[in-house]
């Protein structure tokens, strides 16, 4: 596309990107300041950085647990539980969508009305079946406090959202590509793996992006299924920390915890950002 | 899902407790039993601890645990701490696999745990006799106003720990700069608080976000002064016309006046608990209602030589309420009735609530507690006022019926909170309280308690 | 052209849907369907003891003026982020897919908030709105606009528009990048073709992109819908509905407080069952509507 913009675009353009980055910004400098600092002057510079708000953070204070040692869960929990939401998630998506059969469009709803029930109804019967299913071997005191079934709850509470953002996507490739692929002989498994496949991937990077803030910042869940501190993941640890400013209350030690958090989902969105973008704009999707 | 034979369940406990079972049934008054020993009544086995980490952490609770495992061989005592534990007790009641003993925190509904027999009833082993006394039970070492709170249909489900005490906090040093003193009567705070705000100080904040602060510290104290604390428990036992009945009116009165002589601080209507706190601490305000817990809760905000006291609410002059009665809370610990080894559960909660242990709880965590002879000794400064408070107290009272009944909690917040935005009058205030008591009184569906 | 049913077509996307459903129906939908069960009972959600009531939650919902109450606010709060994100995204998903100066700083700059967690935009926007320091007050004062400083989230008129706005600064970059998909996917000839034709960016726009996101538009309509049922952690971390008289009371909040706090569990299901029973319903209609539109 050839389009010069207007300078007047540009207004609105930059008031976006300060009022984007601004609270960033100022997340990222208050997590330096102790907490009076914080609340007597709470847009200043930090007089002198306080980088024990971090330590305190990561390491925990006054016998209080800090972040550290859930860092390695989560990293290992979103990465699995993405890895195979978008497998699981595009394999269904992609079956709905291009394999018409009666019934397909209803449980494409179902699959992405999912979004909308209240996770916090389902975690006592979900608590029940993932305690009460016991495999020797692998599981023999249940599925609570296990990584597996973490990541399994997490595939399966994914989906809703991955079907609804891969069917857009799914929809958009012409099936003609895939026919023309058949007429030349390939299998459905080809179509689907070396055509259709790569050519969802803009669609597929979206919702890996979005799965991976989503399941890194994910609560509830968690908290149900986990009371291993040793299996915990980074929400646990910042929801101690938040629900502690209520009786030890330390601001800067919470901003400094989310930064924490924050942080990784933010590489990682960097890091994909140029291959969202090139994701968006290559391909036969151009046309 | 299945019903869970708890007649068995309790039978066993019970069969557990020794020969204490019979006392209470058949109705035979016999204070002392026998000392709890241990040599007299071995232990062992493990035990299941889940405890709120709140404030005061759980290392004091872990730490009591290794000593009893040293004095007790074979007994293995496995204690974990969650701020959000009650979310996963839930779904291990459910189950019918709770802890053995269980500190599950305000997030809780202890009295519907009691309502759903998950709770053992406690009575039979109140009476033994505690660690390191011999003269007395179990339950006259606990302050006996507190032991009502965990009480329901005669029976003890609930057992207090730590105590705090609701009033008002000053700030000393600019008290002491400017010469005022704290407010003892309503008169004394119109005054002082128009000095104050010609000081270009607000005279007092609060925590709007949450209305309850509100109740604890202005309508229910005053309502007392005015009215006698037979008025307040007409209102707790939901009589019809207690809610709106004179005391609540004039007491709703007062907080308008406040409101409308600008003595609250400006938007603190819209302050969390930690907002309004951080204003007091900085200065911005002079006063503020709060419990015991406000020093440890914002220790590590205290500026430099920041001293804060703690007084009775100002009683309202000319009222029928006894000037000496202070407000106290607890957060109690229970045994559940189908966790495991309850009897170590109950020798466990026992050992905590010693004299000892209790006394150093108060010194390491900076708190009072419910334990009679705790609080005696040495106390921090912020301390000292509360102590002599509660020493001198003629009777006290707790906002048990906001635990009772959670659907009036809601509502009255919300009332709370219109009256403090000036959004409707004294008067169609108490209504709405009132509506809202008689719309619990008349639900069939919410068990009701007796008052005492 | 009459066709034979493939069954080797048939065969693989049972295949391929599969393991999702698998999951889905174990791990969602079961515990959903027991959810249901709970509905048609009076259940504390503290033991397994449960009295069935048959149809009676249901029928205490019909005539409950507070649920009525929160699900107008729901609405309320769908219909106030429909305006602020829906044109906004639009605007800004053509105006980036353009050829624009700094076009890489602006492209990676407008996600950014979607990956703060909600705890910590809820904690960022009390500070801005906080009325004796806060960002919001500050900058009226200082543009002589000290008449409008006002306490946001406790005022029961502003605080609804006060939380939708930072939902919208959260969410809105998820909304561009979903447009811009769409606005990707137009092929270039069709904009060459417009342009060589003689008509000016608006133009193009409106006439040519616009329509051709209408797809887009629906998705993103159903999700702001979905989401504002949702909207709950935002609303009790900024401005508990018991602070605000009522006025942030929303359909979870209000679920919450009858589950979680007052310990009437069927009926906060019955709740939960009603609510997605509306979203699925919305989606299939409007979903329906869009084609026959």
């Amino acid at each position: 596309m050839h389009r010069r913009l207007s300078t007047w675009s540009y207004v609105p353009l930059c008031g976006y990107a300060l009022i984007v980055l601004f609270p960033l910004v100022w997340l990222t400098y208050t997590s330096l300041k102790s907490t009076p600092e914080i609340f007597l002057g709470p847009w200043a510079l930090p007089r002198a950085p306080h980088w024990e708000n971090f330590v305190h953070a990561w390491q925990g204070s006054s016998g209080e647990p800090g972040l550290g040692p859930y860092f390695l869960n989560s990293v290992v929990i979103t990465g699995v539980s993405v890895v195979l939401i978008l497998m699981v998630g595009a394999a269904a998506t992609y079956s709905l969508t291009h394999y018409r059969f009666r019934g397909s469009e209803l449980i494409l709803n179902l699959f992405t009305s999912g979004m909308a029930f209240p996770i916090f109804l389902a975690a006592v019967p979900l608590f029940l079946l993932l305690n009460q299913t016991r495999i020797p071997g692998l599981a023999p005191k249940g599925f609570t406090n296990h990584p597996v079934g973490l990541v399994a709850v997490y595939v399966a509470y994914s989906l809703p959202f991955t079907v609804f953002v891969l069917s857009g996507f799914f929809r958009a490739l012409p099936r003609e590509l895939g026919e023309a692929a058949r007429v030349d002989g390939a299998g459905h498994f080809a179509v689907f793996h070396r055509v259709m496949m790569p050519l969802a991937r803009p669609g597929l990077i979206v919702a890996g992006v979005f799965n991976v803030i989503g399941i890194w910042n994910e609560y509830p869940l968690a908290l149900v299924l986990l009371s291993d501190r040793e299996r915990f993941t980074l929400p646990l640890g910042l929801a101690q920390i938040t629900q502690r400013q209520q009786y030890s209350v330390d601001f800067g030690s919470l901003f400094a915890a989310l930064l924490i958090v924050l942080l990784p989902a933010f590489a990682v969105y960097l890091a994909f950002q140029r291959q969202l973008r090139q994701g968006l704009t290559a391909g036969a999707l151009k046309g | 899902m299945p019903l869970h034979d708890f007649s068995a369940q309790r039978r066993r406990v019970l069969k557990a407790l020794g020969g204490f079972a019979c006392l209470s049934a058949s109705g035979c008054v016999h204070p002392i039993a026998e000392e709890s020993d241990p040599r007299g009544q071995p232990r062992s086995g493990d035990l299941e601890v889940r405890l709120f980490l709140g404030g005061y952490g759980i290392d004091f609770y872990e730490s009591a645990a290794r000593e009893y495992e040293q004095a007790h061989p074979g007994v293995k005592i496995d204690i974990k701490g969650d701020p959000r534990i009650w979310d996963q007790l839930r779904p291990r009641f459910v189950s019918g696999e709770p802890p053995g003993l269980a500190f599950p925190g305000w997030g809780m509904d202890h009295y519907a745990l009691i309502y759903e027999r998950q709770a053992l009833p406690l009575d039979d082993a109140l009476l033994t006799t505690p660690y390191g006394k011999t003269r007395c039970t179990w339950r006259e070492t606990f302050l006996p106003e507190v032991m009502k709170m965990g009480e329901y249909e005669g029976q003890t489900y609930l057992l207090p720990h730590y105590l705090t005490l609701n009033g008002w906090w000053c700030n000393v040093n600019l008290f002491r700069e400017k010469g005022w003193k704290p407010p003892q009567s309503w008169n004394e705070f119109k005054a002082l608080a128009a000095q104050i705000k010609s000081a270009g100080i607000a005279p007092l904040t609060h925590q709007g976000k949450y209305p309850y602060y509100a109740f604890q510290g202005f309508l229910l104290p005053w309502a007392i002064s005015i009215g006698g604390i037979e008025a307040y428990r007409k209102a707790e036992a939901l009589e019809p016309g207690a809610w709106k009945a004179a005391p609540f009116l004039e007491s709703a009165r007062m907080i308008d006046e406040i409101r409308k002589a600008g003595w609250f601080q400006n938007g603190a209507n819209g302050m969390s608990h930690t907002e309004a706190q951080m204003e007091f601490l900085q200065g911005k305000a002079a006063m503020i209602p709060c419990g015991t817990w406000l020093e440890s809760e914002m220790k590590k905000q205290l500026p430099a030589g920041f001293k804060m006291e703690f007084f009775l609410p100002p009683r309202v002059d000319g009222g029928k309420g006894d000037p000496s009665i202070v407000q106290v809370g607890v957060e109690p610990w229970l045994v559940p009735s189908l966790g495991k080894n309850p009897a170590l559960a109950i020798d466990f909660f026992k050992y905590i609530t010693s004299e000892a242990k209790a006394r150093q709880f108060v010194r390491e965590k900076g708190t009072l507690t419910a334990i009679r002879s705790g609080n005696e000794g040495d106390l921090p400064d912020t301390l000292q006022a509360p102590a002599r408070a509660l020493r001198e107290a003629k009777a006290t009272w707790s906002t048990r019926y906001a635990q009772w009944y959670k659907p009036f909690e809601d509502a009255s917040g919300k009332a709370m909170a219109e009256l403090l935005q000036g959004s409707v009058t004294p008067e169609k205030f108490v209504e709405k309280l009132e509506a809202e008591a008689s719309r619990v009184r008349e639900d069939p569906n919410i068990p009701k308690h007796k008052v005492q | 052209m009459t066709r034979r049913r493939d069954w080797n077509a048939v065969g693989f996307a049972a295949l391929l849907l599969t393991p999702g459903l698998l999951l889905y129906g174990l791990l969602v939908l079961w515990p959903m369907e027991q959810a249901f069960w709970v509905a048609l009972h009076r259940w504390r959600g503290l033991s397994g003891r449960m009295t069935f009531v048959g149809l009676e939650n249901f029928v205490a919902m019909a005539g409950d003026e507070k649920l009525r109450v929160a699900l107008g606010h729901n609405l309320q709060f769908f219909l106030l982020s429909l305006c602020l994100v829906l044109p906004a995204a639009i605007w800004f998903a053509n105006t980036l897919s353009g050829e624009i100066r700094g076009g890489e700083f602006f492209r990676a700059l407008y996600l950014f908030p979607n990956v703060v967690s909600i705890v910590a935009v809820s904690t960022l926007w009390m500070f801005i709105y906080n009325p004796n320091w806060g960002l919001l007050n500050a900058s009226l004062k200082a543009v002589g606009l000290g008449g409008a400083v006002t306490t946001w989230l406790a005022d029961p008129r502003t605080v609804l528009p006060a939380v939708c706005v930072s939902y919208a600064w959260y969410a809105l970059g998820f909304y561009i990048l979903l447009f811009r998909g769409g606005i990707q996917g137009i092929s270039t000839e069709i904009l060459e073709a417009a342009a060589v034709d003689g008509a000016t960016g608006s133009q193009v726009f409106a006439r040519v992109v616009l329509p051709l996101l209408a797809d887009f538009v629906r998705l993103s309509v159903i999700y702001l819908f979905i989401n504002a049922l949702n909207v709950f952690s935002l609303v009790w971390i900024m401005a508990p509905p018991s602070g605000t008289a009522g006025a942030t009371e929303v359909s979870l909040t209000f679920l919450f407080q009858k589950g979680f706090i007052e310990q009437q569990f069927g009926y906060a299901t019955a709740i939960g069952g009603v609510t997605f029973l509306l979203v699925l319903g919305l989606t299939s209609g409007v979903n329906r509507l869009w084609k026959v539109g």
